[in-house]
């Protein structure tokens, strides 16, 4: 036994216990032979010290108390505010809340694992299954289902250096374990997940039939294909606030000429030769100021016929890293919104029957799992981002067709409110921003709001788990992860000081004096 | 030395004492003794009272007058009030009184050693009577005994300094 209930009100319940209790804790109580769980929220001293006794630095306020006529042990119990979350109903297969809260008196018991493995929807390594840790105050696994995160998505949600990226990787090497063996696709803007490639050689995620693939693209191997791109795409990369109505306005005549010329696939020449058609007596500076910035577009990332070759980066236990590091920003986003516009295409076009075997490209007839990192980036919450518009889509439309989506930012108050509260399923780690933590409060289920205060105190590699991929919002250790996470970390710099002051000694490298290389100079 | 006798005793913890005319008055506060056979029974004068009900005597004959109202000869009576905290009982201390004094049982001033030795339980200074005598008794009578510990009571100093500050919030 842990503790007595003591009263009850619309809030929840209050027991009163002796032992130290963290905040997000679960405990049940039994009625009617079943066993309710419940929440421990926040607790306080049931009584509280005479101010007065705790005014002297050396006398102990126990004794002092003890002097006074008081029993210091009164002292030692703590009065734990908790909700009631449920019984659980196996034939519905999830909790149910008895709308009643115990009795005074009522004993209030430990859960332990015959009561908690209930949380998760899903038994650790079944088919469908993503085991991402252990509930904090037990060691109880907490397996999230991988069939409600790829059809209604899910969000990493986390302050720098809480282990966002290391949390992703979890789920990333779960997804790609031989009862999951998912397509997934890692948009890194950082470079960071390169690590995972590790998966391929180890025994955790081989059998005799199945040996999960990585593929890293690098950013010089990424290309846009020129004919992939929309006019507000054009617009948006040569527009560089120089450009005039008119301009614009000749320019879609150019583009919507060639699109509509039932030519889908075209070159940048063939765009080119296509506004130039358009050139006469009334529009020669004109036609002249687009060519110009028709310019923009023989950037390296562009090309005629290389593009984003979605069948060959999703396949099934294949996980492609997009590595955009060191690409413009707009780029990035300009990237990402072609990687998904085509994305959602295909899978729209696959579901609907309208590609088959033969649409080399945009047949693709399983579901897909999209990593998107930096989110607040490529949907954020204040102006545009070109790749805005088609995430919100695929945030709201994926599901039915089979597109599922990782949201990971640090910035929640930064990312667009719509895409976030469309991730079904949250992770969220400590968030100290308070504008932050109000924007998550906002757009997650109302059940996990009062595990919100625990986000600023949560440790490194603690999440919140909710949503619904699992039964109950949880606090969880989040496991420790099989590939190795080197690039996440943040630098030592003292003792890469101290390695390269090592090297310089070792190498003797002379010191330049700055007279000395002046008299090269002379 | 004896300052007065047991006349009445209200409960476990309250005590009436006649104060022999003409002696010289304690104060309010001070801790006094009455001494048992085999206990010391440690109080504190609660109050001193100057009061005689007179008005009963017109309807109580004259020859049981003695009886019933035995001090109504000397108008100058007066008595203490006095709160029982505790027993010293061989060389142990409790802060609980379960025998009261009798009628006519001796009032004396707590000595210092004994002051001392009812303000140590279990080798270690305390003043455990204070929080349960909170309700009866009023907080400058419990200043006074706090302050007769403190002098009488090098090792409570620190802790009573404490519980003064206390006692004076509320």
């Amino acid at each position: 036994m842990l503790g007595t209930v003591n009263n009850s009100d619309e809030e929840g319940f209050k027991f009163i216990s002796c032992e130290r209790l963290p905040a997000g804790m679960f405990v049940y109580y039994n009625d009617a032979e079943k066993n309710i769980l419940c929440r421990v929220g926040h607790a306080q001293p049931l009584n509280h010290y005479p101010q007065e006794f705790l005014m002297d630095m050396e006398l102990d306020a126990d004794e002092v108390s003890r002097f006074y006529g008081l029993d210091p042990e009164d002292f030692k119990y703590y009065s734990y505010a908790a909700s009631v979350i449920g019984y659980f109903d196996a034939a519905m297969d999830e909790f149910v809340n008895p709308r009643t809260n115990p009795a005074s008196g009522v004993k209030i018991t430990r859960a332990g694992d015959e009561v908690l493995k209930d949380i998760s929807k899903i038994k650790k390594g079944a088919a469908g299954s993503a085991f991402m840790g252990a509930v904090l105050s037990a060691d109880t696994a907490i397996v999230l289902s991988v069939r409600d995160i790829v059809s209604q998505h899910v969000s990493v949600i986390a302050s720098t250096g809480a282990g966002k990226s290391y949390t992703v990787g979890v789920l990333v090497e779960e997804l790609l374990k031989p009862y999951n063996m998912a397509p997934v696709l890692i948009f890194d803007p950082h470079g960071e997940y390169s690590s995972l490639g590790e998966v391929q050689n180890m025994p955790d995620f081989i059998t005799p039939s199945y040996r999960p693939k990585v593929r890293t693209v690098k950013p010089e191997s990424i290309k846009i294909r020129i004919s992939d791109l929309l006019f507000s795409d054009f617009v948006s990369i040569m527009d560089d606030g120089t450009m005039s109505d008119k301009m614009k306005t000749l320019f879609r005549s150019a583009y919507h000429n060639l699109k509509n010329n039932s030519k889908k696939k075209f070159t940048r020449n063939e765009l080119k030769q296509e506004i130039e058609a358009l050139r006469d007596s009334t529009n020669e500076p004109t036609i002249e100021g687009i060519l110009w910035r028709f310019g923009k577009m023989y950037g390296s990332i562009f090309d005629d016929f290389q593009t984003i070759p979605l069948a060959d980066y999703f396949k099934v236990g294949k996980l492609t890293i997009m590595d955009v590091s060191g690409i413009e920003e707009t780029f990035q986003q300009l990237i990402a919104s072609v990687m998904l516009r085509r994305l959602f295409d295909a899978r729209e076009g696959t579901e609907n029957n309208r590609y088959n075997e033969t649409h080399v490209d945009k047949f693709l007839p399983y579901p897909v799992f999209v990593v998107i990192e930096e989110a607040h980036r490529f949907a954020p919450h204040s102006g545009e981002a070109k790749s805005k518009s088609i995430l919100k889509t695929i945030l709201s439309e994926g599901r039915k067709f089979g597109v599922g989506v990782c949201l990971v930012s640090q910035r929640p108050s930064k990312l667009d409110a719509d895409s976030l509260s469309q991730c079904m399923t949250q992770i969220t780690m400590r968030i100290i921003n308070p504008t932050d933590q109000q924007q998550i409060a906002q757009s997650i289920e109302s059940a996990s709001r009062e595990l919100i205060s625990e986000l600023p105190s949560l440790a490194k590699g603690q999440a919140i788990i909710s949503g619904v991929a699992i039964n109950t919002p949880t606090l969880v250790r989040i496991r420790k992860r099989l590939t190795s996470d080197a690039r996440g970390r943040s630098k030592d710099a003292p003792e890469m000081w101290a390695a390269q002051k090592k090297y310089e000694e070792k190498h003797d490298r002379a010191e330049v004096r700055a007279d000395e290389e002046m008299d090269v100079g002379v | 030395m004896v300052i007065g006798d047991i006349i009445r005793v209200e409960d476990a913890n309250t005590y009436f004492v006649k104060i022999p005319p003409d002696a010289q008055k304690e104060r309010i506060g001070r801790m006094v003794k009455i001494q048992k056979t085999d206990e010391i029974i440690v109080g504190v004068i609660k109050n001193i009272s100057h009061t005689i009900r007179e008005e009963l005597i017109p309807y109580i004959e004259p020859d049981k007058q003695p009886k019933y109202a035995p001090f109504n000869e000397d108008f100058r009576n007066s008595y203490y009030v006095v709160h029982g905290l505790g027993v010293i009982s061989s060389g142990s201390v409790r802060y609980v009184i379960d025998s009261p004094p009798d009628i006519r049982d001796k009032l004396e001033l707590l000595s210092p050693d004994e002051l001392r030795k009812f303000h140590t339980q279990n080798g270690k200074p305390s003043a455990a009577y204070f929080h349960t005598s909170r309700d009866a008794l009023d907080k400058n009578l419990l200043l006074c005994i706090a302050e007769q510990v403190e002098s009488g009571c090098p090792e409570c100093r620190p802790m009573m300094r404490l519980v003064k500050k206390h006692i004076g919030r509320d």
